[in-house]
């Protein structure tokens, strides 16, 4: 081997005027580069890669120089990564390391200089092109410490490779180097498989965190060689963040921290905190981050968990600072609290109180105070019931095993003392036992009416005393009959039922307010559950209240005094003959509340009337038992139900609007029985010309889809044809498919195609009905 | 190229005193990792540090650097710290504005002393974020360690807390790497008081000769695989053979063991 030592000599000296003067580096790199080639020694090779990696990587020189170095390099860098080929022997790994190093650093101003040049590019970009695959080969098989820098390389690939953002179009020169440079029709660079190049290296980046890779050196060289890759590559980024927020650093603590040996201990300490430090730093960059709950989160997770693995490991704990950091970080000294030691508290830790035993309060006593020998409030006032019994029956059997013998035989003395005590004591006259029970006597923890009366024996007879709830039957009390309240007039009656109807639309009010609020109704408060099986709603269930007790409750009330008040009675007469009916009222305010907001309350009028109609029904059957025939509106034997349809309908066509005939249609098709009456007040509707469309609809829709009323609505719709100019047209297109013979009667067939056009439309209610 | 080293001669000529100090250069003997150490204030811990590795048997090419926002020593009271700005205030006006202020306190706590050894060490106080990685370091010819320094670049850096690691870790992140130059990092978690800084800085040293040896082995075991063929491929042992990088987990538990109310922490971050 040639001696070396001159020539590094002079090649250092070379580096030190570089080093002062950066203008200098063209023409020192170009005169090293001889002397640092592949076939030079190994001490030269060592010193020209760190030289280059030094020159690509320094901040003096400008990337203008830098990039046109570059094109100089390409060779001999190409000679250290291909010595195997050209020599037989891999290069030393210090060499490569600084090689890959540098090769990253001149990747993206060689991709520049592809970009802008593409004339004389394609040799250039082939040779670097070979350099990044050798460096890609190497990735798995080389040593450590060259693969960490195929880990930077590659993520400089990836991020070169990847769209970024273009700061300013007309000045590409200040752009970041980045995939969005390239034009679509370069012809060197496709765009489209770079990019997928970097998003196959990108994986395999990733590949050390989804393993969950236990290797210290690859996973922090890995994730702290991403930011870079979070920070500016948007499209990426997000991937980039699931992956580090998914790996798990702690996999060496699995099997118990007490299996991991020190160099375990430390590797697991140190992925996990370049973990935190990564998160951290990209929350710290962008608090608003979309992840940014999720970061949080599993930043504490991290410490959490880094904290519980080494709870058990004291020795590598850092101490508590016996002084100021800095002297001067108040926070930072140890908080000395006087009240409490290691969480118990000072009862916990003197058991037994200064006296003892303690001395028993004056006066008459309970068993629960001459057995209680703790001073602790909390202790005396806890109710041992309170504890269920299975766990009672798990605790006792330890508690008795682990009594201490000289302190039960303490409790027991202290016991025997205070009963020979008390025995001693002069008998307390009741007088003497009420005072001490009226006055101050704070902590009573027993009946005082307990203590007057029986507080003579309480201590006279201590053995025979009794809780006091036993005693409570002595003051046994008399049935208390409250006195009946004068019967109320006509007028005050009226009052009150109004004040009564008003408070129930009140609460319905209020209830309606409630949905409007969006507010989620508690199930709990709502005590009517009528007919909903306690899943409805509270307004729901109210308004099934307010409905019932408008059709059944107070029918027949004032006629027939009997005992058993039969239901659906006879209520035909219920309303008329009185100046005032709760449920006339009721129902009257139930359809104001309907007609407030008909759009939005057409369920409730369509809920009434079918109460009504079944509870007519009711009524009916109950009057004619031997009558197996059934009550209809037109027989006039639903007399609430009809009133009530008709007024609802009367209302409701006086608000409705040309557009509302979806609730004209929803009302006629709910309601449970109509008949021409009804109709009537439809053809009436008909009588404005602009809601000729919405009467005839709601015509075709009952005869479609209510068979039991065809023929009625038929009939309606050809009286309509007939009398209604308006409506002749319409009524005709109904009549031309269920009338058809009437209208080849009357005109003369000149609505052929209404008529197959009606066939069509048709269609479908020939098969539902 | 004759050119060119006609110019280095002269200008070796022009500056004889400056021995062989190129990045990497020299017998495989002599090489020697690049070392900063880093704490808050950089004044006690990262300072006693930087002269244990300047002034060991074999010197380390060394630098250092404070994380804080400014330079806090302690003052009167804990209320009351004396502070002063980063990389503009030198070692020696701390010391004369504190020995005018009040020596006997200042020297009694330990400041006085501490600056004056600081003083012998470099100029004043820099900060970390402050630090452009890879501007050669020209100015700062005077400071203890500046052999091997002079690219503004270290392999190595040690913390003496953990926050400062964490300050450290994220600034090389905010960073983003542009010079793709691997770069261990340790914490070593030292008191800030001047006897554990003592402490500290020796086990520092030892973990700094730990390393450079395994750095050092490394590159020797390549040396001797070529010179030796290619049986000499075996011949390196087993720890160099695994690599310098690959090793420093083990190295650092090692040497955990050895200091173990020094607590660790260790990551391989970017330039």
């Amino acid at each position: 081997m040639t001696d070396t030592g001159p020539i590094l000599k002079s090649l250092s000296d070379a580096r030190s005027i570089v080093l002062g003067d950066p203008s200098q580096y063209s023409v020192v790199v170009q005169g090293v580069l001889p002397l640092i080639g592949a076939n030079s020694p190994l001490e030269l090779r060592r010193w020209g890669a760190d030289f280059l990696a030094e020159t690509f990587a320094s901040p003096v020189v400008s990337a203008e120089e830098k990039q046109k170095l570059s094109l100089l390099i390409l060779d001999t860098l190409r000679g250290y990564f291909n010595r195997k080929d050209d020599l037989g022997e891999e290069d030393d790994s210090a060499v490569i390391k600084s090689a890959v190093q540098c090769a990253a650093s001149i990747y993206p101003l060689i991709f520049r200089h592809t970009i802008s040049s593409p004339n004389d590019s394609p040799e250039v970009w082939r040779k670097m092109a070979g350099i990044k695959s050798a460096i890609l080969r190497s990735m798995d098989t080389a040593a450590a410490g060259v693969r960490i820098c195929c880990v930077k390389f590659v993520s400089r690939v990836v991020q070169v490779q990847t769209p970024g953002l273009i700061a300013d179009p007309r000045r590409p020169e200040h752009n970041e180097i980045s995939l969005a440079l390239v034009p679509r029709d370069h012809p060197v660079l496709q765009p489209s498989q770079l990019e997928a190049e970097a998003s196959g290296l990108l994986d395999r980046l990733l590949g050390v965190l989804q393993d969950d890779s236990v290797e210290a050196l690859s996973v922090t060289a890995t994730l702290n060689s991403l930011s870079i890759l979070v920070q500016r590559r948007a499209s990426i980024a997000t991937k980039v963040l699931l992956t580090v927020l998914n790996y798990n650093p702690l996999r060496l603590a699995m099997a118990g921290v007490a299996a991991m040996s020190g160099k375990d201990r430390i590797a697991l300490k140190s992925m996990t905190r370049t973990t935190i430090s990564f998160l951290l730093n990209v929350l710290k960059r962008n608090p608003n981050h979309a992840l940014a709950a999720r970061l949080q989160q599993r930043v504490e997770q991290l410490r959490h968990s880094l904290v519980s693995v080494y709870a058990d490991s004291g020795s590598h704990k850092r101490p508590a600072p016996d002084e100021p950091t800095d002297g001067l970080d108040n926070n930072k000294r140890i908080r000395v609290d006087s009240e409490t030691t290691n969480g118990t508290t000072p009862m916990q830790q003197h058991p037994q109180p200064t006296v003892w035993p303690p001395p028993l309060p004056p006066g008459p006593l309970s068993i629960a105070q001459l057995f209680t020998l703790s001073a602790d409030r909390a202790s005396i006032g806890f109710h041992v019931e309170q504890i269920p019994q299975p766990i009672v029956q798990q605790l006792v059997p330890p508690l008795l095993r682990s009594i201490d013998q000289k302190k039960f035989n303490d409790a027991i003395t202290a016991i025997q003392y205070r009963l020979l005590s008390l025995a001693q004591r002069p008998p307390v006259s009741a007088l003497q036992a009420a005072q001490a029970v009226m006055g101050e006597d704070e902590d009573d923890d027993y009946d005082p009416e307990a203590g007057l009366g029986t507080g003579r024996d309480q201590v006279m007879n201590r053995l025979d005393q009794l809780p006091p709830e036993n005693q409570v039957e002595e003051v046994a009390l008399a049935p208390f009959e409250l006195e009946a309240s004068p019967p109320l007039n006509d007028y005050e009656l009226e009052q009150y039922g109004k004040v009564a109807v008003l408070r129930v639309f009140g609460t319905l009010a209020e209830l309606d307010g409630d949905m409007k609020m969006g507010r989620r109704v508690d199930e709990e408060r709502s005590f009517n559950k009528l007919g909903l099986g306690g899943h409805g709603h509270e307004r729901e269930g109210w308004i099934t209240l307010l409905t019932r007790l408008a059709t059944r409750s107070t029918f027949d009330l004032d006629e027939r005094n009997s005992s058993i008040k039969q239901e659906n009675d006879d209520r035909t007469v219920t309303a008329k003959n009185h100046s005032f009916s709760l449920a006339d009222k009721i129902r009257a305010s139930l359809l104001d509340y309907v007609m407030a907001d008909f759009r939005h309350r057409i369920d409730v009028a369509i809920a009434w009337l079918n109460e009504e109609w079944y509870t007519d029904r009711l009524a009916y059957s109950y009057r004619h038992p031997e009558s197996s025939a059934k009550p209809s509106m037109t027989e006039g034997n639903l007399p609430n139900y009809t009133t009530h349809c008709l007024r609802t309908l009367e209302l409701l066509t006086t608000y409705l609007d040309v557009k509302d005939g979806r609730y004209l249609i929803r009302f006629l098709s709910e309601i449970p029985e109509l008949d021409a009456s009804v109709l009537e007040r439809v053809k009436k509707l008909a009588d404005d010309p602009e809601r000729v469309q919405m009467a005839t609809q709601a015509l075709l829709y009952l005869i479609m889809l209510r068979p039991p009323v065809r023929e009625v609505c038929i009939d309606a719709a050809e009286a309509l044809w007939r009398s209604n100019e308006d409506a002749k047209g319409s009524a005709a297109k109904i009549l031309a498919k269920w009338r058809p013979g009437l209208l080849g009667q009357d005109s003369v067939g000149g609505k052929k195609e209404d008529a197959t056009g009606m066939k069509i439309e048709a269609g479908p209610s020939e098969i539902s009905a | 190229m004759d050119h060119s080293g006609t110019e280095s001669q002269q200008n070796t000529r022009q500056r004889p005193g400056e021995p062989d100090a190129g990045a990497g250069s020299g017998g495989s003997g002599g090489f020697k990792l690049k070392f900063c150490t880093v704490c808050a204030s950089n004044n006690n811990r990262s300072m006693e540090a930087h002269l244990r590795l300047t002034t060991a048997p074999s010197p380390y090419p060394t630098i250092s650097f404070g994380t804080g926002s400014l330079v806090r020593l302690p003052g009167p009271s804990i209320s009351q710290p004396n502070v002063y700005h980063f990389n503009s205030t030198s070692y020696a006006a701390m010391y004369n504005e504190l020995a005018a202020k009040d020596q006997r306190l200042y020297r009694a706590n330990g400041i006085l002393p501490m600056l004056e050894r600081n003083k012998g060490v470099k100029w004043g106080p820099e900060r970390w974020q402050d630090w452009q990685v890879g501007v050669p370091r020209a100015e700062y010819k005077t400071d203890k360690g500046y052999m091997g320094t002079e690219a503004g670049t270290v392999d190595i850096v040690i913390t003496c807390e953990e926050r400062c690691w964490d300050a450290v870790i994220d600034d090389l992140l905010t960073r983003g790497s542009p010079l793709n130059r691997p770069v261990h990092v340790f914490n070593v978690d030292i008191k800030d008081n001047h006897e554990e800084a003592l402490v500290g800085g020796k086990a520092i040293l030892e973990l700094a000769d730990a390393l450079n040896g395994a750095a050092a082995e490394e590159r020797e075991a390549w040396g001797q695989k070529t010179g030796g063929g290619m049986n000499g491929f075996d011949s390196g042992h087993a720890g160099a053979r695994a690599g310098f990088d690959e090793r420093v987990p083990d190295i650092l538990a090692e040497w955990q063991e050895k200091w173990p109310t020094l607590p660790a922490l260790w990551t391989l971050a970017w330039f």
